[in-house]
């Protein structure tokens, strides 16, 4: 049946999908997009104000924080952005958080009213110290030289699901959770893959192959691997408005690939549009996807 | 079954369509809702937390105060939370008060504290401290320096920006050029840090807030300027700071400016309930 909704579907904890005999309440809706409601606006990294036409009262946000970006060399692949969505009340002025570039570099945060995301995490190579994301936002891999670290940490989302811990046990793949926990190292193989999520962890640091970016709404990047096999490959994501997976990119011999974020596929080391985790470039700094806001009216 | 969910319109979660009918910011009141109005959607924000006060150098600003929103049945009373109450005592800024309305509730900001650093924005309690609470949402807390829906107050920095912001850290050197640390911007934003030195001071800038603007620090030479300014709430702008007095946190839940050299630690602003069916 035709949902007849039409104030809108809210990604709400408490949700219209009451079990009834002769409705079908999700049947063709998604559990984030508001049914009935249009996209009216995509404002990216760097837009500051915000023109709602009068009369409007209530916006529906979708709100994707930067992916955390990489450094060439013995360095893991970035945390994705985290993803959060649900209404405010319109205003004025709105913040879209810029890509992470570079070693250790956190995506910044996004957000428009009540509805906030973090940055993923950045990436700090040769060892450096697993930075920890802000709100939902995905850990970076590991790159520990001994082959035996964790990767960094996932951060618990705007609506408290958990996230996922970076972690020594073998094989090292990063937790599941909101933010999903980077993959850890490997002396002596492949490198662990990051966490999966809603936000996808950035792969470890391994020697035959780099570790795979974690699949989510948004994924995290490829590491670097220290022998002769190929670096590791992005995660996939999911274009939100559209259901298509949008893509991470495989790695190469010679660099990592970025993750794929909400907004559009990755491109080389380059997190996708919309909180992509970098990949391990194969010189100088890669930059996770610039963060990205959706608002509905 | 044969329930027809969509035709009751307590099972649409969405506030879309809904206007404001109430905004409350009495300490506490009495509510009357209409007959026929089962539930309403509720904005609720705690009162700012007020900035501190040192003997020596400036405060530390106040975090602005929680903000909770969702739908709840009506109640007839509603608790409006205070702002936290600035003195010329050296030690902690009074913490915002808590605020709720049927089931949605949210914290007072911190007050700056019994140092430089800055208080907390309020979660959907109050937090003590830089180190923010979990947030209605179940958004985490957040430490010091650190973005969150309920941010973390300043460290020697700027507050953590968030939809409730962070007051910003004053500075405890007491001579030469000295300039506080602005309050974090938000949707609700945290109060500036103080700076009182022999030399040259500048008051730490009120946070930015969504609708409206934090107030300014004071500049001058000498112990008696330096106060920060009040941060931007919901409802109204921070005030400018005064000599070495903080100003206070703009109405809905500013967080207020830092004293310093025990200038006057800046109110937090008022908390605030706006009804929406």
């Amino acid at each position: 049946m035709a949902n007849p909704n039409r104030r809108g579907q809210a990604g709400s904890p408490v949700s219209t999908g009451s079990t009834g005999a002769t409705a079908t309440p999700f049947a063709n809706t998604s559990a984030i997009l508001p049914y009935g409601l249009q996209l009216k606006q995509t404002i990216n990294a760097g837009t500051t104000s915000v023109t709602i036409p009068a009369g409007i009262t209530w916006v529906y946000a979708i709100c994707a924080g930067g992916g955390g970006g990489s450094t060439a060399g013995n360095a893991g692949g970035a945390g994705a952005g985290g993803l959060s969505w649900g209404w405010t009340l319109a205003n004025t002025t709105c913040v879209v958080g810029a890509a992470g570039s570079g070693n250790a570099s956190d995506g910044g945060y996004t957000r428009y009213g009540n509805i906030i995301a973090g940055g993923g995490a950045g990436c700090a190579g040769n060892n450096g110290a697993r930075n920890a994301p802000a709100l939902g936002g995905a850990g970076s891999g590991s790159t520990n030289n001994a082959g035996s670290g964790n990767g960094g940490n996932g951060i618990t989302n705007y609506f408290g699901i958990s996230g996922g811990l970076g972690t020594t046990v073998l094989p090292r793949i990063g937790n599941t959770g909101s933010g999903a926990g980077g993959g850890g190292s490997n002396a002596a193989g492949d490198g662990p893959a990051g966490g999966v999520g809603i936000s996808g962890g950035g792969g470890g640091v391994g020697t035959t192959k780099g570790g795979n970016g974690g699949n989510g709404l948004i994924g995290g990047g490829g590491a670097y691997r220290s022998s002769s096999g190929n670096y590791g490959d992005g995660g996939t994501g999911i274009n939100v408005l559209t259901g298509v997976t949008t893509l991470g990119v495989a790695g190469t011999s010679t660099r990592a690939g970025g993750g794929g974020g909400i907004g559009g596929d990755a491109s080389g080391s380059t997190g996708g549009l919309g909180g992509g985790g970098a990949g391990t470039p194969a010189s100088g700094s890669s930059s996770g996807g610039a963060g990205i806001l959706y608002l509905f009216y | 079954m044969s329930a027809t969910i969509y035709s009751n319109s307590s099972f649409t979660d969405t506030p879309y369509g809904l206007s404001l009918r109430q905004t409350i910011v009495a300490s506490t009141s009495s509510v009357v809702i209409p007959t026929g109005i089962q539930r309403v959607y509720a904005v609720v924000i705690g009162g700012g937390g007020a900035g501190s006060t040192q003997t020596t150098g400036g405060g530390g600003g106040g975090g602005a105060g929680g903000y909770s929103a969702g739908w709840t049945w009506i109640t007839s009373s509603a608790t409006v939370g205070a702002g936290g109450t600035g003195t010329t005592s050296s030690g902690v800024g009074a913490n915002g008060s808590a605020s709720i309305y049927g089931m949605i509730f949210a914290g007072g900001g911190s007050g700056g504290l019994n140092s430089t650093v800055g208080g907390a924005g309020g979660g959907a309690t109050t937090p003590t401290g830089s180190t923010s609470t979990t947030s209605y949402t179940g958004a985490p807390a957040a430490a010091a320096n650190t973005v969150g829906y309920a941010a973390g107050g300043g460290s020697g920095a700027a507050g953590a920006a968030g939809v409730s912001s962070g007051g910003g850290a004053g500075i405890a050197t007491a001579t030469g050029t000295q300039t506080g640390f602005a309050g974090g911007r938000g949707l609700i934003a945290g109060g500036g840090g103080g700076a009182g030195t022999a030399g040259t001071g500048t008051g730490g800038a009120g946070g930015t807030g969504d609708f409206f603007a934090g107030g300014t620090g004071t500049t001058g030479t000498g112990i008696t300027f330096g106060g920060g300014g009040g941060g931007g709430g919901y409802l109204g702008v921070g005030a400018n700071a005064s000599a070495n007095a903080g100003g206070n946190g703009g109405d809905g839940g500013g967080g207020g400016g830092a004293g310093s050299t025990l200038g006057k630690g800046g109110n937090g602003g008022g908390g605030a309930i706006l009804l929406y069916y």
